[in-house]
């Protein structure tokens, strides 16, 4: 049981630049920054962040997703970024991780996560772990969450920290063209349900993202005994419209395909993951109980769109063990062009601290009301 | 109210009588039944290959043996006694009585994901085949007892000749050890796969290292029905195979293919599962080296390899029972009595304005002179046209179609004539060939009406059906979009039945909306490559002498540099494949013309109706690979 | 199929093609879909007349020439707070709001930082004790009250909530005896925090204004005046602390309200006597962007019919209260917000009016009809 999860020490946008400044100053502080060094143009935020504030006490381990065809403007992107941020961070590794299998173009990412993390040698005096998710794929950051996480709560001393650059408006126009496969992501396959005692009956939690239309039915269209989809859609967000538009933009799906209740929408904040989790987690209790002893529940997962709700959903599946289905991109493309033509907003900025010594007494604090 | 065309047909397979009604028998009636060993199917492994849609998962959820059961034992309605006469005719039946007990297995992304663990192949193999014969196991118990119509107790595994050791290995004789025994190896098998950190090969759980083979261990089952015994053959339908890597296939294959498993098993599979090769459908091909078809295993191709008019004829029958099924859920529909698709989909011919005639009248005029042909010519080949259409039986000859096939013909006059440097002094010479007047000219003649004055050109159920490529899915997708907008008309107090123009504006933009939405692997590229195709396929189809009678919607690359391509790992042979793969292009190999072997890639049906393409088949552009590729992306 | 009628009737008044049905066939979707997942939620439509024969009526008043732009607007820029997005404000609002500044607090306190507070076990005794000192007063209906104290079951005590600003002597010595009750603490335990909690707010006006006599106004008056007061009879039992700190939050707040709101404030704290709080916070849960507001020239058209279909009887009604906000007519809603919004329980007054305004259409002004009902202040419906 993680309970301080679902209230977690938070920093938002510029609390994230002032807690690091505050937190890492410190000098006994030893960090190893795990991130993604793709295309994304957030990819170096944190990093330089960090290396500005701790200087050789923070270490990076970098993940490079071959995907086997980019695109070549985003492969030089990466290359460019890759060069910067061995730059930023003196004691930097580049792991390499294959997406696709060079034999029949299988996903293959989230094994490609546990030998680049089992190959990494951590320094000695570590004290902190800090996850950049910003420019990691869902099929690598989540894989890569767990086994930071696991590796974390093995050391009394070691904090993990999550962090997410986003931008919800930039997020739309990178797209990303499908793999052919719907699949778990390595290790959140969930339970084993279809073949249990009882009769299985699913959620599906499609988040909505735009342009995701096609992949999300696909993933439908693999999933049985289906009883009920609630799909997750960001309110609060900075656009108060953006969810009427993503039910707009799946009206077909939502009325005729999927069914779905308009009592089932699930609304989570674009700007703080714990909401998605507290979400998620409340409705897993409250379905377990409905479902006792007649049939097995199961929760599925498919995180699209906003990063910052995926990376919500995604505590929920570790902490309950839900399952997470996704297609895997083959290749992205980022159209630098504003189609809107408006001013881009600021990126925003999440910092979770998911785990550490910080959390020592959280039960101990009585939580319930004294009566 | 939903539209229940456009739910996808498998999401009907939870609510097992809302299945039955809409399901259509006949793919198990055209592949099965009809299959030239029928009854080898059972002993065989068999492999069965359909592209994405074709209705392999709906025929394999409609032969478990809790679906059969349901059908067996309500014999009151219609619907459910022509299944059962399918049933019947397929083998799973006899005399009413069921005969085999078929469980699905989905062969989801998990089993490949066991090939990438940190085992030795045959290691993982192993775990692979124990997870699939438990998964049996548990499903075939599910689907016995489902419906409640008998207890786990009431259910006796018959085990094969000799098969001792392995009946100690799968839990024994008694149903309730068998599953129980199912059930351990399934959690533990699992829990190796999808683990994170993959356990050493000495902390396997050991339910999950001990040998396990009820495919080998278990001959039949034996229940009660109707108070008497009943013996059962099991069959495991592994639905999805391709999702495994190539390697680990074979060796499941090799593994099912032993003789001595008296298990029935079949392997569906997807076409882009194959090498391009195969999706090609090379016919020289077999599965793997050392095992041969119809000596170790059978095929059974979810697209026939007969003539493709047979199978259109035989989509179109199935495609109008699926579709006259699905409308009775369509209440605004039903409640006006409609219950045949076919009575919405108006098929009158459309008409042009007198304008639009009078304008066409202007450009065959001017035809004629700038093609200097005499008035008496002129009025040969309108009696020809004249006399064409008295003999024919297609109703769409009127006054506006048969001004275009003048056109057509006169055209084709000029040019058969040009350059005879015959008599001086007649000025209308006998063409060397002499004209004829054919259906495909009239066919042409509807196309450019639709190019020069927007007639419709693609209505009816014929052609909704002709569009759908022998594919369900996209029949389903593309009769949904005529359904919404036959219920918008009976919102607004019409009647429902959709005019040809009405049709065309909906099949048009669905089309397009599909092929804006193709999400598989190289779709942008094959968008740029089909639209090129239709491009070229268009400018040779409107070209007013008609050069391809009906018109083009195919390009042709001479076979041999089609093979070239195909062993090559070019891209443009990965762009082929998906393509085909996922229902942009359909490819007919071997295809004899003009004294050469062509392999032609023909522009499927929603690229046709999007561009608005003949469906008739045969029209190709004579192509070089070097002119197919390298493709360009469309941004 | 019970919304046929209003479909097609939408279908005349905005006179879709009937060739080809492409236009009907994609709008009655997506009407559909909205008036199912959102619209018909508004708790003054009634069975019969929702969403779908409220925007055709709404619709028929205007010239056909204009449905189009009227029809556009409720498609791209109305922005429809239903009641699950209400519940998701009202369940992030603790979490994210209360429980952030209480560790800032408590950390203060123990002079350690606020991420600190549940290392040890005194911090996290801290938090608790905090947490049962905060009180939450709702400021109207729209607070949910009822919500936020499910959302909040086993962390805050129904004793440490009032539903409504009219407490009597009875409930200040209510609450005031079941805090010194509750676990770990002092006989003289009062709370030293107090959120004011409001649904939503365009200008700040309803909240805190000045009037043209000099005088103040609106909610926060009030409230302050109400704790004045209550100081004083209840005397010791008074369960506020003497220098508590004031948190105002509402669920919704424009971009324009909340500066307001801390300039108004400010000039409050300098000008009244009776400042009764030591500090204050302004916070909300959806803060509205800047651009929310129509504004020409991508909302002309829709501005247009605002001034052509405009019956200044909607001005006369509400003078006084206009004036005050220096507004000389109604055109863009209560203090010239010009907002698309709606929330499921009523429609803001600083809405365009064309979305809430009803009139009889006197003097030969042209008669508005509502697409959303909307009731005042004092309960009737305009």
């Amino acid at each position: 049981m993680r309970r301080h999860w679902e209230n977690c020490v938070t920093h938002f946008d510029d609390g994230v630049d002032q807690f690091i400044d505050d937190f890492f100053s410190e000098s006994s502080r030893c960090c190893v920054l795990v991130a993604g060094a793709g295309f994304d143009p957030r990819a170096q935020r944190i990093a330089r962040k960090l290396s500005a504030t701790m200087g050789d006490r923070v270490h990076g381990l970098f993940i490079r997703e071959d995907r086997g065809d980019p695109a070549v403007a985003l492969q030089k992107l990466a290359d460019e970024n890759e060069a910067q941020l061995r730059s930023v961070i003196a004691d930097t590794t580049v792991a390499h991780v294959q997406i696709f299998s060079a034999d029949d173009r299988a996903p293959i990412g989230g094994h490609g996560v546990r030998s680049a993390v089992d190959g990494y040698k951590w320094p000695d005096d570590i004290t902190d772990v800090v996850l950049d998710m910003s420019a990691l794929s869902t099929g690598v950051g989540f894989p890569l969450a767990k086994l930071l996480l696991e590796f974390a709560e093995a050391r009394p001393k070691v904090s993990l920290h999550l962090m997410v650059v986003s931008n919800p408006e930039l997020d739309d126009r990178i797209v990303g063209e499908p793999s052919a496969q719907v699949q778990f992501v390595r290790g959140y396959s969930g339970p084993s349900g279809s073949y249990d005692e009882l009769p299985v009956a699913r959620i599906w939690l499609p988040q909505l993202g735009k342009g995701r239309v096609e992949t999300l039915r696909r993933i439908r269209s693999t999933l049985d005994s289906v009883y009920k989809v609630c799909p997750v859609v960001p309110f609060p967000a900075r656009n108060p419209r953006r969810a009427d538009e993503l039910l707009a933009e799946y009206q077909a799906q939502l009325l005729n395909e999927w069914e779905v209740d308009a009592r089932d929408l699930i609304y989570v904040s674009e700007r703080n993951p714990l909401d998605c989790y507290r979400t998620i987690s409340t409705l897993k209790k409250r379905y377990d109980r409905t479902v006792e002893d007649v049939f097995f529940p199961q929760i599925i997962l498919s995180p699209f769109g906003s990063k910052v709700i995926a990376v919500g959903a995604m505590m929920a599946a570790i902490e309950h063990d839900l399952s997470v289905q996704y297609v895997e991109t083959l290749r992205y493309e980022y159209d630098p062009v504003n189609p809107t033509g408006t001013p881009p907003l600021p990126d925003m900025a999440v910092h979770v601290w998911l785990h550490g010594p910080v959390y020592g007494s959280y039960d101990a604090g009585t939580q319930k009301v004294a009566s | 109210m939903t539209n229940p065309f456009l739910r996808r047909a498998t999401e009907y397979i939870r609510d097992d009588s809302a299945f039955l009604a809409i399901i259509s028998p006949e793919p198990l009636t055209a592949f099965v039944a009809k299959h030239k060993k029928r009854a080898l199917l059972f002993d065989h492994p068999v492999r069965v290959i359909g592209t994405p849609g074709s209705g392999k998962t709906m025929m394999a959820s409609l032969v478990e043996f809790r679906l059969l059961e349901s059908i067996l034992r309500d014999q009151s309605s219609e619907n459910n006694r022509s299944l059962a006469s399918v049933l019947a005719s397929c083998g799973f039946t006899e005399d009413e009585r069921p005969k085999v007990a078929a469980v699905r297995i989905p062969m989801e992304s998990e089993y490949r994901d066991f090939w990438e663990l940190p085992y030795e192949p045959a290691v993982k193999t192993k775990l692979v085949l124990a997870l699939i014969q438990a998964r049996t196991i548990l499903a075939l118990v599910r689907n016995l007892t489902a419906n409640r119509r008998r207890r786990l107790n009431e259910i006796k595994f018959i085990p094969r000749e000799g098969a001792g050791a392995q009946l100690e290995q799968i839990g024994g004789a008694n149903a309730e050890d068998v599953v129980a025994r199912a059930r351990s190896v399934e959690r533990a098998v699992y829990s190796v796969g999808a683990s994170l950190l993959p356990p050493s090969l000495d902390n396997i759980a050991e339910e999950a290292r001990e040998p396990y083979q009820p495919f080998e261990a278990i001959q039949e089952i034996e229940i009660d029905w109707g108070g008497s015994s009943c013996r059962l053959r099991p069959l495991t339908i592994l639905d999805d195979v391709h999702t495994l890597h190539p390697d680990q296939f074979e060796a499941l294959f090799r593994a099912l293919a032993r003789r001595e498993i008296r298990f029935a098993r079949w392997m569906m599979m997807r076409m882009d599962a194959l090498s391009p090769n195969a999706v090609f459908r090379s016919a020289d091909e077999d599965a793997l080296p050392g095992l041969k078809v119809e000596r170790d295993y059978l095929d059974i191709f979810m697209q026939t390899d007969s003539v493709r008019l047979d199978e259109r004829r035989q989509f179109r029958k199935m495609a109008a029972d699926m579709a006259d099924r699905y409308l009775r859920l369509v209440q605004p529909l039903r409640d006006r009595n409609y219950t045949r698709f076919k009575d919405l989909l108006g098929e009158e011919p459309p008409r042009l304005s007198a304008s639009q005639i009078a304008e066409l009248r202007t450009l065959i005029d001017r035809d004629q002179r700038k093609l200097q042909i005499g008035h008496e010519r002129r009025r040969k080949i309108q009696q020809a046209v004249e006399r064409y259409v008295k003999g024919a039986k297609s109703l769409d000859l009127g006054e506006e179609v048969q001004l275009v096939m003048t056109r057509v013909l006169l055209h084709r006059y000029a040019i058969r004539t040009s350059g005879q440097t015959g008599n001086l002094f007649a000025d209308d010479p006998e063409p060397r060939q002499p004209l004829k007047v054919k259906s495909t000219i009239a066919d042409a003649a509807r196309l450019m009406l639709n190019d020069l004055f927007k007639r419709p050109f693609h209505f009816g159920l014929d052609d909704l059906c002709d569009a759908s490529n022998e594919n369900a899915e996209v029949f389903l997708q593309l009769a949904g979009a005529l359904v919404e907008r036959m219920e918008t008309k009976a919102i607004r107090n019409q009647d429902p039945a959709l005019t040809p123009a009405q049709q065309q504006g909906a099949l048009r933009e669905k089309s397009g909306q599909m092929i804006d939405a193709w999400g598989f692997p190289f779709a942008r590229k094959v968008r740029a490559l089909i639209d090129r195709i239709a491009e070229d396929c268009r400018t040779v189809s409107t070209e007013p002498n008609a050069p391809l009678g009906a018109g083009a919607n195919a390009v042709a690359v001479l076979e041999t540099e089609m093979k070239d391509l195909l062993a090559s790992e070019s891209e443009l042979a990965l762009v082929l494949k998906f393509a085909i793969a996922y229902g942009a292009l359909v490819a007919i190999r071997d295809y004899g013309q003009g004294g050469k072997n062509w392999c032609l890639l023909e522009l499927s049906g929603p690229v046709c109706l999007a561009n608005g393409l003949t469906l008739n088949r045969g029209g190709f552009l004579e192509r070089t690979v070097s002119d197919l590729g390298p493709v360009e992306e469309k941004v | 199929m019970n919304d046929r009628m209003a479909l097609s009737l939408l279908a005349e008044v905005m006179g879709w093609p009937e060739d080809d049905q492409a236009v009907a066939t994609r709008e009655y979707a997506w009407l559909r879909m909205m008036s199912a997942v959102k619209y018909d939620g508004y708790s003054y439509f009634r069975a019969g007349v929702r969403f779908l024969e409220s925007l055709a009526t709404w619709l028929k008043q205007f010239d056909p020439a204009d449905r189009a732009a009227a029809y556009d607007f409720v498609k791209k820029r109305l922005v429809y707070i239903s009641l699950s997005e209400m519940q998701c404000l009202v369940e992030t609002f603790v979490p994210e709001v209360v429980t952030p500044h209480l560790r800032r607090t408590v950390a203060h306190q123990l002079g350690i930082k606020p991420y600190e507070v549940w290392t040890d076990k005194s911090g996290a005794d801290a938090f608790t004790r905090c947490l049962r000192k905060t009180l939450f007063v709702g400021m109207s209906d729209g607070s949910r009250i009822d919500m936020l104290r499910r959302a909040n079951a086993g962390r805050i005590s129904t004793e440490q909530v009032v539903p409504m600003m009219n407490v009597d002597k009875e409930k200040w010595l209510d609450l005031s005896k079941n805090l010194r009750q509750a676990h770990g603490m002092t006989p003289t335990e009062q709370f030293d925090c107090v959120y004011l909690i409001d649904d939503f707010t365009a200008s700040g006006t309803t909240f805190i204004r000045k009037n043209a006599d000099g005088e103040w106004k609106g909610k926060l008056k009030k409230f302050n005046d109400l704790i004045r007061d209550a100081r004083d009879s209840v005397g010791d039992g008074f369960p506020i602390a003497e220098n508590y700190e004031l948190h105002i939050h509402h669920y919704i707040s424009s971009a324009q309200a909340r500066s307001a709101l801390m300039k108004r404030l400010e000039i409050a704290k300098a000008e009244w006597s009776e400042w009764t709080c030591s500090d204050y916070t302004v916070t909300e849960g959806l803060l509205l962007p800047d651009t929310l507001p129509l504004a020409r020239p991508s909302d002309g058209a829709m501005l247009d019919l605002g001034d052509k279909y405009y019956d200044h009887e909607i001005f006369t009604r509400a003078e006084k209260h206009c004036r005050e906000a220096g507004q000389s007519d109604m055109k863009l809603g209560y203090a010239d917000c010009a907002l698309p919004i709606i929330l499921e329980h009523n429609t803001p007054n600083n809405s365009v009016p064309l979305l809430w305004a009803e009139t009889a259409g006197n003097g030969g002004a042209r008669a508005m009809r509502p697409l959303f009902y909307r009731r005042d202040r004092h309960g009737s419906l305009q």
